[in-house]
């Protein structure tokens, strides 16, 4: 019974305390949003001489970032040759991903993501790919910088028309959406207090971008280069979420108690790729290929048949049928699909399967030729819902894809596969967990 | 906005606070309310119903300190708590 007088004693006491002191204003409304930039620490303008663009984004308690609100700004500027006669305009293609070998995201000291080369092959993958608006393909899309619309007409970095000159500069204003990567990947908001970010963009080498860009227009692609190139005035913007001050510092407390000792930890979720490549064997038959992959929550992988073009600078990277006769999945013993692929259109079934495309005319920009020439992929989705849970399988080193040659496949093609899974960034007081 | 989705937007926050609005004169309230939801909506999982809870006390006592509030809260649930067990007491006693 003294408990229950005590506690009415504290609520009779407390606030006529809180009422003479008086300590704090009442914010009308609790949430308040703004846009801010943030420009790279090292170097405004990126060049083959300055190739790393370093930025920091910290804050305090009370800021929070919107993560599907960010985008790169930059303005572009190629360095092309063009031998065509004049007025012959040729375009170049580079979206926005593609001038990136890698990007790198720590926190705490701790790397808790990094993305590599996969921009430029996904990018040529997809392009030929029909416009999608659903969210595996609109990740992948965005990803390479094709923005979540799926719209490659009007999100690409650019198309830069040039007219005849050698040593031709042409210039673009870029506005590269960056959702679909590392933590911006996430739906959740970021706490700049609890995870401080520091990215690492790191430019793609010129001969590399000659592999991956696209030249078309009136004059003949073969006679357009690239020398060089260079981004300047270059900068993050982003939408912050302010929560009034006074009760950023309530949450907290609430926070520390309600979740005390191991239970106090900042969780962020984030989608997470992986890529391995291996030599394809030139062999008629089946062939083993491991994908060494340990991870508790995968999602989806596909695998293209890699095969440089190598013909003048309209180059690109292509993924060919080759010969295909057909493919599974192997993971934890257990077969995906439950019989061997070879059929063309299945293969696109699986893809529509694995991008969630289900009753569409999945291949309705490209024909089966272009398909079979251009961007053939074996996919497989491995999420399945339980409820209104999506979640993964398990993979611990288990998967294989198995590919069947009908005859033997052209030499010096590459097997790559790209794997998306679950991540769960943990930030503790101490530092940083990353399970995957 | 039209008035059906506003309507709509009542209901949602109905159910998700569980009290009632009225459309009259809560128009603000109901602005705040939603703009607060949909920022729960995006924190992590582990932080989702703290944030709820510490915008309830934190609006019903606006000129409390932090640890006010939560030692308020603290009670609350201990009254709660006994009150549920006088409940079943009771109900225990009446069988």
């Amino acid at each position: 019974m003294a408990q229950v007088n005590q506690l009415n004693l504290d609520e009779v006491l407390v606030p006529e305390v809180s009422n003479i002191m008086s300590r704090k204003g009442v914010q009308k409304t609790i949430l308040g949003f703004q846009r801010r930039r943030v420009q790279p620490f090292n170097a405004s303008t990126l060049d083959q001489n300055n190739a790393v663009g370093m930025f920091k984004l910290s804050g305090s308690s009370n800021t929070w970032i919107d993560p599907s609100s960010v985008y790169m700004h930059y303005k572009l500027t190629p360095k092309l040759t063009n031998t065509n006669a004049t007025n012959q305009v040729v375009n170049i293609d580079l979206p926005h991903g593609l001038l990136f070998d890698s990007v790198v995201t720590r926190s705490k000291g701790t790397e808790i993501d990094r993305v590599s080369k996969r921009f430029a092959m996904m990018k040529d993958f997809l392009i030929q790919t029909s416009a999608g608006d659903d969210v595996q393909q609109k990740h992948l899309k965005a990803s390479i910088g094709y923005g979540a619309s799926g719209n490659l007409t009007t999100l690409s970095t650019g198309s830069i028309s040039i007219n005849t000159a050698t040593d031709t500069t042409a210039s673009l204003d870029v506005c590269w959406q960056h959702v679909g990567f590392s933590v911006w990947g996430s739906d959740q908001f970021i706490n700049l207090n609890k995870l401080p970010l520091e990215l690492e963009y790191n430019l793609m080498s010129v001969s590399d971008l000659k592999l991956f860009s696209k030249f078309y227009g009136v004059g003949n692609p073969t006679n357009v280069d690239i020398d060089s190139f260079k981004m300047e005035n270059v900068y993050l913007s982003m939408n912050y979420v302010e929560i009034d001050p006074a009760f950023s510092q309530a949450f907290e407390v609430f926070l520390n108690d309600v979740q005390s000792g191991e239970n106090s930890y900042y969780e962020l979720h984030i989608d997470g790729w992986n890529e391995q490549e291996s030599a394809i064997t030139v062999a008629t038959g089946e062939t083993q290929y491991n994908l060494p992959l340990n991870y508790s929550n995968l999602k989806a992988v596909y695998s293209i048949i890699l095969k440089t073009d190598s013909a003048g600078n309209g180059a690109r990277w292509l993924s060919p049928y080759e010969n295909y006769g057909g493919h599974y999945y192997l993971l934890n013993s257990k077969m995906y699909p439950a019989y061997r692929t070879a059929d063309v259109t299945e293969a696109y079934m699986l893809m529509q399967e694995a991008f969630n495309h289900t009753n569409r005319n999945f291949h309705g920009s490209q024909s089966d030729s272009q398909f079979k020439d251009n961007c053939f992929a074996m996919c497989q989705n491995f999420e399945k819902s339980v409820g209104l849970v999506h979640s993964g399988e398990p993979v611990a080193n288990s998967l294989q894809v198995y590919i069947n040659f009908s005859s033997n496949p052209s030499a010096g093609l590459t097997l790559v596969s790209f794997s998306l899974f679950g991540k769960v960034i943990r930030v503790y007081n101490s530092g940083v967990v990353v399970q995957q | 906005m039209a008035t059906q989705e506003i309507e709509k937007i009542r209901i949602e926050l109905e159910s998700y606070y569980n009290k009632t609005y009225d459309l009259e004169t809560d128009l603000e309230i109901m602005e705040e309310d939603y703009n607060f939801m949909k920022f729960v909506d995006r924190l992590p999982p582990n932080e989702k119903e703290v944030a709820k809870i510490a915008r309830e006390y934190y609006q019903k006592y606006p000129k409390w300190r932090p640890d006010e509030l939560l030692q308020k809260y603290k009670n609350d649930k201990k009254k709660e708590t006994q009150n549920a067990l006088r409940q079943k007491l009771k109900s225990r006693h009446r069988k």
